[in-house]
């Protein structure tokens, strides 16, 4: 959802279309490096900006994902828009466990 | 690793040895004035240092006068590469394939401007797309894309978007060859398939300026480059290949990533990564970013088409009438193949220009005939508070830096820091009370853009002039600005 926030407010957004895929890589670190990349395509291909996620990880090194994403159409008359995101880059680009969760940091080209 | 490691070796000239850092091939330049260099941040010395590193690099890693932090070279950042076992690296052009400035011309003054500026401004903010999710104007299939892709501004032309007088004023002629769209992922081309003729968001823009008199500073190449009377209407537009470009740099980045190994490259920053050049991921890469160069020719050209219609149908004058004219188009985003003396031999070289833009001297081949004689226009865009610069190329720069300048003001303060410090509307109203209208669809985007985020667009152009690398032209002050 942060990706969203910073193209759109979230307030605005409604639940009008679904897109589901899979995405495959080496490791974990890849796999959410194509998953925000993935989020970014549909922003630019479908006008589709992303409102709730359902997200399946398996695979023995966490390496493969299953999402359906449901979220709107982008229109300018009911959706307040802000920054457009280029692409997601490796500066900076981490992803570690700690306890039982995941954190990382991204830096989005704007 | 600070600014202490570097040796000034000339009046604008800072140098750090080879043996300064592992790996490093070549020395590292920084190109900056005494006050510029005392503020740049020392992660552009670690990018511009890592630079030098790179497999092939011949003489210097550069870095201009406006330079700062970005995605594995710095923003101003210049390398060249052996054509025969150099590398090519996306973080040596960036993820905006191509991004650009076209200047144009017009017959038009401020005082005849002045009466309309509200209709236009609107006007234009209606008719050229610009922001998130922003559709171009026209639907193009992908025969027509194909063509975009591989043919640049040519099917403008043969479309109708534009003159071949644009084209002549266009780099490459708006074409840069050995685009083949095979080489470029289906996900590229449905991002930027719908995006032509957009502004994107950002620092970029359509800006119209205006030529005092008293900041025309060489009257003859002014006039050669169709400045020709007292405070001229001009139109400034900086944007690229859209997510098309984006997309590609993503897609080859991470191609990249997983040959490093098989090409035995050392990858100690992941946004440097590469391949030579003669491979045959390089050489699909190439082939790609020049698909992505020529679709933002092509998007920069449609933005043309767009603003002409406007000024048709607001200033109620036909083309011949307004004169709007492509002084020039300069992509600061890009590598290309030139020829340049090294050890006094000739050679082929990859020159990389990320944030940076080509400087040809008077006497070259590759410039339109009516610039020849004086050079090529070097178009820098500023803040949109403080307009844009015009320069001319030199033989200085073909003789020094691989025939490159900067190419604009360069950031000082981050996105996040500039939104903190200031408000949109207080902005807004500030150029307001400057005699500047400016219109977007974001207004927190009018704080990241405030000019005191940028460097003093006038302190690098010194810079550059005094190295003798671009000379000044001309200075152009905003009145109007429309941005995403």
């Amino acid at each position: 959802m942060g990706l969203t926030e910073i193209m759109v407010d979230l307030d605005g957004l409604e639940e009008r279309k679904e897109i589901s895929f899979e995405l495959e890589d080496e490791n974990l670190e890849g796999l959410f490096f194509n998953w925000l990349s993935e989020i970014i395509y549909y922003k630019d291909a479908e006008c589709f900006l992303i409102k709730q996620c359902n997200v399946e990880i398996s695979g023995d090194r966490n390496n493969r994902l299953k999402a359906t994403l449901s979220g709107d159409i982008i229109d300018p008359e009911r959706h307040a828009l802000k920054a457009d995101v280029k692409a997601l880059t490796y500066y900076k680009y981490r992803i570690e466990k700690i306890g039982d969760n995941w954190q990382g940091e991204v830096v989005f080209d704007l | 690793m600070n600014k202490s490691d570097f040796k000034r070796i000339g009046d604008n000239i800072w140098e750090i040895p080879p043996d300064f850092k592992p790996g490093m091939r070549v020395p590292a330049r920084m190109l900056s004035s005494p006050e510029l260099f005392k503020h740049i941040d020392d992660k552009v010395i670690d990018q511009t240092t890592n630079v030098a590193c790179l497999p092939g690099i011949k003489k210097y890693a550069f870095c201009m006068p406006d330079g700062h932090v970005g995605y594995g070279f710095p923003i101003g950042g210049v390398a060249a590469f052996s054509a025969s076992d150099g590398i090519i690296s996306p973080g040596g052009i960036g993820f905006d394939i191509n991004c650009g400035m076209r200047l144009l011309r017009t017959n038009l003054t401020f005082k005849e401007v002045k009466p309309k500026m509200e209709e236009l401004l609107d006007r234009l903010f209606s008719t050229i797309p610009s922001g998130v999710g922003s559709k171009g104007f026209m639907k193009l299939n992908r025969e027509d894309f194909n063509s975009v892709m591989e043919r640049g501004a040519e099917w403008c032309l043969e479309k109708g978007y534009a003159t071949e007088t644009d084209l002549i004023h266009i780099e490459n002629g708006g074409r840069i060859d050995n685009a083949r769209h095979q080489t470029v992922s289906e996900k590229s081309i449905s991002r930027g398939i719908n995006q032509m003729g957009t502004l994107g968001s950002g620092n970029h823009y359509l800006e119209v300026e205006i030529a005092a008199p008293e900041n025309i500073y060489n009257k003859e190449i002014a006039l050669q480059y169709g400045i020709d009377r007292d405070y001229q209407v001009l139109i400034a537009i900086h944007c690229g290949s859209r997510g098309f470009g984006h997309q590609i740099a993503t897609d080859y980045l991470q191609v990249f990533g997983k040959c490093a190994k098989k090409y035995g490259l050392d990858v100690r920053d992941r946004e440097l990564m590469s391949a030579p050049i003669n491979s045959d991921e390089g050489k699909k890469y190439f082939s790609a970013m020049a698909c992505a160069a020529n679709a933002a020719f092509v998007n920069r050209q449609l933005i043309v088409f767009g603003t002409r219609k406007v000024f048709r149908s607001v200033f109620n004058k036909s083309d011949e009438e307004l004169g709007i004219e492509t002084i020039y188009d300069v992509a600061h985003n890009i590598a290309k193949f030139e020829k340049y003396t090294v050890d006094g031999k000739e050679e082929t070289l990859l020159v990389h220009r990320k944030g940076a833009t080509r400087s040809f001297g008077p006497g070259r081949s590759e410039l339109p005939p009516k610039y020849r004689s004086v050079g090529q226009p070097v178009i820098v865009g500023g803040s949109m508070e403080t307009g844009s610069a015009l320069l001319c190329g030199t033989k200085i720069a073909d003789e020094e830096t691989f025939g490159s300048s900067l190419h604009g003001a360069g950031r000082t303060m981050s996105r996040i820091k500039a939104k903190r410090t200031t408000r949109g509307d207080t902005v807004k109203q500030r150029m307001k009370e400057s005699g500047i209208l400016v219109k977007t669809g974001y207004m927190p985007g009018l704080a990241e853009e405030a000019a005191f985020a940028y460097k003093n667009i006038d302190a690098v152009v010194e810079a550059v002039d005094a190295l003798g690398i671009s000379k000044k032209v001309a200075r152009f002050y905003p009145i109007l600005n429309i941005k995403g």
